[in-house]
Order: structure tokens, then sequence, then C-alpha cells
């Protein structure tokens, strides 16, 4: 069937076409997002049948996504696309049918074709790129001598393809000897292997355990009905009870294909039950309804009331019932639709608007003294954060849909450098808002390059060198509180603080007898202008970079900073919020002002007192837990009218392993906000990132901290 | 490890602790000690807060006796489950909640109202 389908190319008349262009309009920007997509999916099955060029899976995802472009390509107008997937199609084909190889050469090819099939599409779709005919002629020619070559019988291998099984549910009925705890077999451990193979409901039955006075302990009185949804087929189901087959009975059917479940069928089968029929059409009142259900006996009951079954019986069938139910709403879930982000965004934005203005309600509900009133609204409180947990909730997608591209990097760097470079990712599954994902892909690929360029030697150096041959990056996101830890780590030559503190004292950022710990000679690399490569590459090491990734890590609220032993590797780890949307706050006040420091820079608080200040000479610097703090008073920095209270306080923040005091007339409490962008006017103003408004109606800036200790520096 | 009960009583009931693995090598003997309690006394309250290892056997051995406690109207509580008793409850697909009768107040419950004979 696969054959037909991938060997038509769609021909259409003149007329035909026009229609479709006229059309396809509409159809566009969906096939490019599509497209773009299925393209990311490509990308990875080749980086994962080149590892495992065993994996059919693999290879069959492959050829699935390749099938999907061409078809939709032709469907929406894009012929020239649909005409030269159509080749790649052609040898994946082949190569589901094991007739031609998984090599470096096929893998090459394949990707060659995606760069291809990217470019045509952005031409397409009147991005600034030139597709380049020749390129693709070469490509469809490779193509097609790949195909030659299989014609000659070349490489025959076992077939490779084989259509994944289909997701199943079992009913596994296993009912063990009395004597089998005395072949030393515990059914607990069959269980627990046959929970790995998919969903598992357990039901155990022990109505025929005994008194004690009958009781043989070494006896096994249990036994069991379970319901297994798995892809798994009835062999490997059977391969678990292999050792034990002679000592049990043992049943397995198949209760139900994933097919059979779905929507459409499901929402069929729900016919209007009596009762609900009666309430609408008036006849009788849902609580009259309610009352006759009441007095209506169950199926299960009335059975065990007749002794038809026993109680075990009917409650094992339950168990059944609720596994499928499970499942089969598991599957409705996996249905998505495609919102544009714009669209998303303006939710994010009024849901902001609403929790602004339910925070004022509750403030003047709670003055009026009115309980009438505060019910519904401690209602509305509740409901507004959970509309706005899930609006947030929407935006967040797992970061691995951004590792694809890594893998690629890695790849294609690592051979462009004759470096032998593996990446492991971990942690796909960490979801951040998308906007964080987007912004931090520029900066992982700069760490990523970095560590391909500098850290990791060629395979002969690193055998030199005791180390294996392959070096590895380790790519990983871990939810950390609030916030995502992302860490690239490589096995490579890591950095020398030393030389690191030598040349920041040539250059110098830093003063001879600066007295610096390992973090902080580390924090110089993001330093403006600071490199310590010996020779420029076009991969990295201009000297722009770190500094570059660091401004746009502070820029997205998050942190970075550096671990690194000589020999050993190198480690960044960044630290970021999960949202822009929200923060999680300090309000403190200057005279009248509001500002929110974020919670997530600082340390601790303390109060300025008069002899404190009579002791700094006016030199902004103050003993905190025996180390001098320099502060900023946001009064003096801001310029504000206003004279400072007797006793200030003083908010401690880490940036960069450097400890600053802010200082204010107040400290509010803590807060968590929706931020509001700053008017267009305002959007240049140092030492600010935003705004929010406060449950009064009055607005509080969020300070920048980075900015405002960079503008105190100045 | 030998596992150790340790016998008491309280208030008419045997409260038995065991300490260490409640599996199938020690079942015959706690099964026989179990009998006895309930021959003996008005119920038995077992504390299993020591219980280092429990496998479907254990488990069985406890259904027994709750069911011996049923039919024979006496007393029977599981005190202070661990955790490998209610994982090995659980994990032979049983609910805990009416295996080991998993209450609050079960043990004062019990003695404000003693259950007659």
């Amino acid at each position: 069937m696969n054959a037909e389908l991938q060997t038509e190319i769609p021909e259409n008349s003149d007329l035909d076409r026009e229609d479709k262009m006229n059309e396809s309009g509409k159809y566009t920007d969906t096939y490019y997002q599509e497209t773009e997509e299925r393209l990311a999916e490509v990308e990875e099955a080749v980086l994962d049948i080149e590892q495992n060029p065993h994996d059919k899976e693999g290879v069959n995802r492959l050829f699935r996504a390749m099938h999907t472009i061409k078809g939709s390509g032709a469907m929406c107008g894009f012929d020239d696309i649909a005409a030269f997937t159509h080749h790649v199609e052609n040898v994946l084909e082949k190569v589901r049918r094991g007739v031609i190889p998984v090599t470096k050469e096929l893998t090459d090819i394949i990707l060659a074709s995606r760069d291809q099939i990217k470019i045509m599409l952005e031409a397409a779709y009147g991005k600034d790129v030139v597709t380049d005919a020749e390129h693709s002629a070469c490509i469809t020619a490779a193509l097609k001598n790949l195909l030659a070559e299989s014609w000659q019988g070349k490489t025959i291998d076992p077939p490779l393809s084989e259509d994944k099984e289909q997701s199943r549910t079992y009913r596994i009925q296993f009912r063990p000897d009395k004597g089998i705890f005395g072949t030393g077999t515990d059914p607990t451990f069959l269980l627990a292997e046959l929970a790995e193979l998919g969903e598992c409901s357990l039901d155990g039955h022990k109505h025929t355990i005994p008194e004690l006075k009958d009781f043989e302990p070494e006896h096994c009185y249990l036994y069991w009905n379970i319901i297994l949804t798995t892809e798994k087929n009835m062999n490997t189901i059977r391969d678990v009870f292999i050792f034990v087959e002679d000592n049990c009975e043992l049943r397995i059917d198949v209760i139900g294909e994933q097919a059979n479940w779905d929507i459409e069928t499901d929402i069929g089968k729900e016919h209007k039950k009596i009762g609900e029929i009666l309430v609408e059409r008036g006849d009788i009142s849902s609580e009259e309804l309610r009352n006759a259900l009441k007095t209506q006996k169950r199926v299960g009951e009335i059975l065990v009331e007749n002794d038809t079954v026993d109680k075990d019986t009917v409650h094992s069938a339950l168990i059944e019932q609720r596994h499928v139910r499970k499942i089969s709403k598991k599957q409705q879930e996996t249905v998505s639709i495609r919102v544009a982000t714009d669209k998303l965004d303006t939710l994010v934005n009024l849901v902001g608007e609403l929790v602004i203005t339910q925070a004022r309600m509750s403030q003047i509900v709670s003055s009026l003294d009115n309980t009438e009133l505060a019910n519904p609204i401690e209602e509305l409180e509740l409901l507004t954060v959970e509309l706005r947990d899930c609006a947030l909730n929407m935006r967040m997608v797992p970061i691995g849909t951004s590792f694809g591209k890594f893998r690629r990097l890695v790849r294609d760097l690592s051979a462009d450098l004759d470096k032998n470079i593996e990446l492991i990712t971990e942690g796909a599954e960490t979801e951040l808002d998308k906007t964080i994902i987007d912004r931090l892909s520029d900066p992982l690929v700069h760490l990523i390059r970095n560590s391909i360029d500098h850290g990791i030697h060629t395979p002969e150096e690193r055998k030199d060198m005791g180390k294996p041959r392959v070096g590895k990056i380790h790519l990983s996101a871990t939810h950390r509180g609030a916030n995502v830890e992302i860490i690239v780590r490589d096995d490579g030559m890591g950095i020398d603080a030393e030389l690191v503190f030598a040349q920041a004292l040539e250059k110098g950022l830093v003063s001879e007898d600066a007295e610096l710990s390992r973090a902080e000679i580390f924090s110089l690399l993001f330093t403006p202008g600071f490199s310590t490569a010996k020779e420029v590459s076009d991969i990295s090491g201009r000297g722009v970079g770190l500094d570059v990734v660091r401004r746009e890590i502070d820029s997205l609220g998050g942190t970075i900073r550096i671990s690194s032993e000589v020999g050993r590797g190198t480690a960044f780890v960044l630290s970021m919020p999960l949202t822009l949307a929200i923060i999680d706050g300090l309000l403190v006040g200057v005279g009248p002002e509001r500002f929110v420091l974020p919670l997530s820079m600082i340390e601790e608080c303390a109060e300025l007192t008069p002899e404190q200040i009579a002791k700094t000479r006016g030199r902004n610097m103050t003993p905190i837990r025996g180390e001098l703090i320099p502060f900023i008073r946001l009064r003096d920095i801001f310029t504000m009218s206003g004279t400072n209270p007797s006793i200030e306080q003083i908010v401690i923040v880490k940036v960069d392993n450097l400890r600053v005091g802010i200082v204010a007339d107040e400290i509010v409490g803590n807060l968590q906000t929706v931020i509001k962008p700053l008017d267009r006017l305002y959007r240049d103003a140092e030492g600010i990132s935003g705004a929010t408004i406060m449950g009064d109606g009055t607005v509080a800036l969020i300070a920048d901290i980075p900015e405002l200790i960079r503008c105190a520096k100045d | 490890m030998d596992t150790e009960i340790i016998k008491n009583e309280k208030d008419g009931f045997a409260l038995l602790s065991i300490i260490g693995s409640f599996s199938i090598y020690e079942a015959t003997r706690l099964r026989d000690e179990f009998i006895r309690c309930f021959d003996a006394h008005k119920g038995l309250i077992l504390d299993l807060g020591e219980v280092s290892e429990c496998d479907t056997a254990g488990v069985q051995l406890l259904c027994s006796a709750r069911r011996t406690a049923q039919n024979e109207g006496k007393g029977f509580v599981i005190e202070k489950p661990s955790k490998s008793v209610i994982n090995a409850v659980t994990s032979i697909g049983l609910d805990s909640g009416e295996v080991l009768e998993i209450q609050r107040l079960s043990r004062e419950a019990l003695f404000a109202t003693p259950p007659e004979g």
C-alpha cells in the first residue's frame, strides 16, 4: 500500500493549479508551520537512525514525515517541494524495506535534502532566501544514484520495516498454583514486570483466603485479573509468565484495539438516557429524576443479591471498565489544536488585567465589611488564580522541542572540526515559557559551539590525555523551585582560572591585588571584549560571545554561572524563570513610590541605622555579616525628592556573585504579580524592566537590578 | 536477621509488635501466634511499624487474620503499617484501605466500644 502511495506524483492541470493557488493563501501559513515541525522531526529521526541503524521506528518516522511533507505540499500548491521530496521518499521507502542500508552517505543526503526543503519552503513563503537549483539537482542526482545502486542488488539486508504494533488492551487472567511459592516465585515480580509493559490495572482476588485455622502459609490463595494496554504483542506478555507457565492457569484475551475507541464512535454510542429525555421535555423535574435514580439498583448489586456472581467478580469487572475509560480518555486528551501565539498573548494579557482588577475588588470589599459580597469575591479570587495558571500553562512547551536542533549542530560542527562528539540530552520534557525557549536558543547555540570549539579536543589529543576518544556534551534541563536550571556540560579541557585572571589583568579588567574566588574569576569571562582563545576561529572565540550570552540571559530574568576544572571539563549553569509574565517580588517603598525587586535575586533584608551611615563616611558601603557591601539608594539613583527616614531598609541582592544592597525607605512585603510592559516612551528608562498595577490601582515599577548596578558603577 | 515478635496485652487485647521481616519464612510462626492471640483475647492489635520486608504470603496472612476476626466477632487492628507493608499490598492489586483498614482513630474507637463476646 505504501509503495503505491509513494510513487504517485500529483499532476494538476493548469486550471486546477490556479484554483489551488487562489485558495491556498490561507493554507500557506498552516503548511509552513506544519512543515517546519515535520522537518524538525526529520532531523531528529535521521540523527536517531544514524546512532542506531536498526531503529525501525526511526526509519518509519522519517518516512512518514517526508510523506506528509510531499502530500500536503502537493495539496497546498507547493509543487516543487512535493516533486523534490518525492525523490527522498522513494529512497526512504527502500530503506524501510531494507534494500538500502543506513549508512553515513544516506544520512548525509537525507539531511542535505532536509535543508534544501527548508530553503525551498522559506523561499515559497516569501522569505529572503534563494533556492539554488543546481544544488537541488545535485541532491536529486545523489538520491537517484542510491536508488540505482539498490536496483543492482548491491545491498540486500534483512527487511527493516515492520509497522509498530498498535496499542491493544488485554485481559489477563492469572491464577497461580497453590504451590507457586515453593518454586521461589513471588507473583509480585511478575505483576511488576507486566506493569512495565504499559498502562496496567491490577485486581487481586482474595476471597479464597481461609480463616487462620485452615490457612496454609505456604499456599498461594490469591489470583488476579489484569487489564493491560500496551503496544507489545501477545508473545511479549506470555514471556513474562514463561517460568511459571506450568504452575498456573493463564488466559490472555484482547478486549480492545486503539481504533475501537475513536472519539466519534464513543460519542456515537452515547445515546441519551430516558431520564434525560423526560427532564428535557419537562415531563419530570431533575429532582424527581434524582429521587427515582436513588431507588434504582446497579446491575452489579442485583446480580450479587441473586447470587449470580460474587462481589469480587463485579469489582473486577468495574476495574476493567474504569481502565478502558481511562485509556480512551487519555487518547482524547492527546487531541490538540493549533493556536496563533498572538492570540495566546492576548489571552495572557487579558487574564493579567483580570488578576489586577480582581485584586482591586478584593481590597475594596475587605474594607466594606460586607459578608454577602465577600463570599463571591473570594470565589472569584480562586477562579482568577486558576484561570491565570491555566493561561500561563498554555504558553509552556517542553524544552525538548529545541534539543533536536542542537543535536544537528553538534553533529555538523564536530565533523567540520574532525572531532568526535556526542550530545546527550536530559529533561527534554521540562516545560518553559515559549518565549523563553525561543530566546534561549541563540545563547545555547553559542555555549554549545564554545564547548565544541574550545572545550573538547580531537580524538587523538583526547587519547593522549587519557580520555575516551568520544567527547561528550551534556545538555540538561531540570526544575529547581520556581526556576528551570539548564546545564551545558562538556568533558573537555576545562578553563584555567589562573590564565583567566592573568588575561583579565592584562586587559586591565582587574587590579593585581584583587582577591577573587574561582567563581568570580570565571564570571570575568562574561565581561565584554574578553576572550582567552589564542586564535580567532570562525566558530567562536571572537571575544564577543559570552557577554552577549549573559546580556540575553539577564534580559530574560535568568542567571548564568560557570564551573570548571582543568582537565575535567566545564559547565555553564543557566537558571531561568518559568515565565516572563509573572514575577515573584519584594515590594519596597521610597516615599509614596513603590518598587518591586525580583525575589530570585534577594538574599536578605536588614536595617541601615544612622550609626551605620555615620560610619560609611559618604562611601555608600556598609558591613553586613562581616562583609563590606556597596549599596545603592533607590532615591538617589532615580533622583527622587524627599528625605531618607532615620532608619532605612537595605535589601541584599546577589548578581554574578557580587552582593549589593538596595536601599529603600520601607519594605512592604512579598508580592506575586503580573508584569506589564512600560509604554514605548519609557521603554529605554534605565534600571526599570517593567511595571505592575497594585490592588489599590497604583503602579509599582519593577527594578532591573543588574542594570541598576551597571548604572551605579558608571 | 531473625524477626522479633514482642507480645503485650492491653485492655483485653493482644498487642503484637513485629520487628523485621513479615514473609513466607515467618508465616507459619506468625499464624500460630495469631491463632493463640485470638483464642485468648478479645482481639489482636498488630503493630507493623517496624516491618522491614513483606511479601505476598505476608499479605495473605493479614487477610486471613481479618477474615478470622470477622467470623469470630473479634477485634483486629493493624497499626502503623510500614511502607514495605503498604507497598506489598498495593503491588499485588489489593486495596490497602481495605486490607489494612487504615483509620486514624481505629484503636481508640475499638477501646470505647469493645466488641461483644
